[in-house]
């Protein structure tokens, strides 16, 4: 698939409204390092009273993996939003290749803000906390990827809801991540759930990831048959599967907002 | 290329539209927008689109612009069908709606680049249209204001710019001048007339100013109630529906009003005070006949106007639902 100027589209968008809003840039360069410090020095806070130094790290594993997860849905779901605050999302939805624009764009800006953020924050961790996120090795970029793909299949499933059932849907942006901190795992092992809940939290790539992520890096903390491979794997399909359903929705909530009128409502 | 819409030609038919109907569905109503519509417009001029509000004429203008998908029916943009071809429709239309809203702090250089890529304009080309627009709109000297800063008859024109930046053959301004201030709307019908006699392109308007509708449009479709009440050009309509000249005459002394009635193509005549207003059918051939009456029976008449129905005179009998002047 050749890169055409409107695969940029998005990216310009949000890189302009960012570069010129601080409200906006605090998404970036605020807000994740108030995660990072507040998690941060709750972890030095256990590792003084236990002495158990992994527990830090595993914690602080879960909040960089969150933050890359919640900054990537953010791009996906303010690349519509923008356009819908400032009343002219007709403007993009007739631009000839719309969802492929929109798709590509947003994942893009998503992706770049969220490692430029990763490597503002893991180098922050690792000079006041000791916290290398580097030691995730060879999976960090495959882990990273794989909650790209969920990331980017959120976002358009949330679009999707306020493209069909209207704006007030604009709040599942801000809850769905808070459904998925605590169902996945972000600061405890899903291990302490019930069976159910448990169930319920290996469907999302997030808690694979995790799961691998802190099987490579703290292995005494984990069970000794957990397979990182076998959860990246997992996650990976995970991931491909919901971006599969995902797409197939946003395009089907497109037809059904345009049959309903509820885009012009927007 | 659809085989349902046919080939066109810049002076054939660019829109084609065949018992198009649109419904909203709701939980709590139902609304039927446009009732088996159909219709022809010609490539190459300016047509207007004119109705009460709610008459259905934005749902028409989305479904062609292929904002929204019609409930049943075909509509066939520049040979394409609206709802099978959009990608094609899109590359060669531009949308422009009345009171422009954009990103409110990027400037109107940044918004339209933005628009610009997303119609995949390359770099250089897209840098020469926008300075082109700006230069064309007086918008160069605001470029690096923000919107928000932007008057807004300046909003206007940067949303009227946004939808020329593709160059597209076929526009749809939708209620376009709504909020502008007299010379800033002039400039702006000015444009449109340009647009169309330099460069051939196909304006499909929709206003609730008549007199702009009058001045600008080649044909005119009236729709009330998501139905084509009446379409043709002006001239046409004022003849087809029999929609009476008014010859006014200021007469000192008595008038043989029985041979006023009796000229030719003379419907009503009234008398209030001085002043004599014939309705006719035919304002010249009337005329002609009443210069012979003056000569022959010395008719006491001092002054003389001979007057069309405005289109605002038609527009409100139209609608109201009689249809006949």
């Amino acid at each position: 698939m050749a890169v055409v100027e409107s695969d940029w589209a998005f990216f310009y968008k949000h890189r302009l409204i960012m570069r010129r809003s601080l409200a906006e840039m605090s998404w970036v360069l605020v807000y994740p390092f108030i995660t990072l410090f507040s998690i941060g020095i709750l972890t030095r806070y256990i590792v003084s009273v236990e002495e158990a130094h992994d527990i830090g790290g595993f914690i602080l594993v879960g909040t960089f993996v969150w933050t890359f997860y919640s900054l990537v849905q953010r791009a996906m779901t303010y690349g519509v939003m923008f356009d819908i605050w400032n009343r002219c999302i007709v403007h993009i939805i007739i631009a000839p290749r719309f969802v492929r624009s929109f798709l590509v764009g947003n994942a893009l800006f998503g992706v770049a803000s969220a490692v430029f953020t990763t490597v503002l924050t893991g180098a922050c961790a690792y000079v006041l906390f000791g916290f290398n996120i580097l030691e995730a090795g060879w999976i960090l970029p495959l882990a990273l990827g794989i909650i790209t793909l969920y990331a980017v299949a959120e976002g358009l499933v949330i679009v999707s809801f306020v493209l069909t059932r209207g704006y007030e849907y604009v709040a599942l942006i801000w809850q769905v991540v808070g459904v998925i901190m605590i169902l996945s795992g972000v600061y405890y092992p899903v291990s302490l759930f019930p069976l159910w809940l448990k169930a319920a939290s290996m469907l999302l790539p997030h808690t694979h990831v995790l799961v691998a992520m802190r099987a490579v890096m703290f292995p005494a903390l984990m069970d000794a048959e957990v397979n990182a491979v076998n959860h990246l794997g997992y996650g990976l399909l995970l991931g491909v599967l919901y971006l599969a359903l995902g797409t197939r929705l946003f395009y089907r909530a497109l037809d059904e907002s345009r049959t309903t009128g509820a885009i012009t409502d927007l | 290329m659809n085989l349902d819409c046919a080939v066109p030609d810049v002076t054939d038919a660019a829109i084609t539209i065949d018992g198009l109907s649109k419904t909203f569905v709701s939980p709590s109503r139902t609304v039927t927008a446009l009732r088996d519509f159909s219709l022809s417009i010609d490539g190459g001029q300016i047509f207007g689109l004119l109705g009460p509000n709610g008459a259905g004429k934005t749902t028409l203008v989305d479904i062609l612009a292929t904002v929204l998908l019609p409930t049943s029916g075909t509509a066939c943009v520049l040979g394409h069908d609206v709802v099978r071809e959009t990608a094609k429709v899109r590359e060669r239309i531009g949308l422009c709606v009345g009171g422009a809203s954009f990103f409110y702090n990027l400037t109107p250089r940044e918004i339209l680049t933005y628009y610009g890529k997303l119609f995949d304009l390359p770099s250089s080309r897209r840098t020469r249209r926008i300075d082109e627009l700006f230069e064309t709109f007086g918008i160069a000297a605001f470029e690096h204001s923000r919107f928000s800063k932007l008057s807004t008859g300046m909003k206007q024109k940067v949303g009227i710019a946004k939808s020329l930046l593709n160059d597209p053959e076929m526009l749809f301004m939708d209620e376009p001048t709504t909020g502008l201030d007299v010379d800033v709307a002039r400039e702006v019908r000015a444009h449109f007339t340009r647009l169309v006699a330099e460069e051939g392109k196909t304006i499909v308007l929709t206003s609730h100013q008549l007199f702009e509708v009058e001045e600008l449009c080649a044909t005119i479709a009236v729709i009330n109630d998501g139905r084509k009440v009446v379409e043709g050009s002006i001239d046409e309509i004022r003849r087809e529906l029999g929609f009476p000249d008014t010859i006014r005459l200021i007469v000192e002394g008595d008038v043989d009003m029985d041979a006023l009635r009796a000229l030719a193509a003379v419907r009503s005549v009234d008398r209030d005070g001085t002043e004599v207003v014939l309705r006719s059918s035919n304002a010249f051939d009337t005329v002609m006949d009443l210069a012979g009456l003056v000569r022959e029976k010395r008719l006491p008449v001092v002054d003389m106007e001979v007057r069309k129905s405005s289109l605002e005179e038609m527009f409100t009998t139209i609608v109201q639902g009689d249809g006949r002047g």
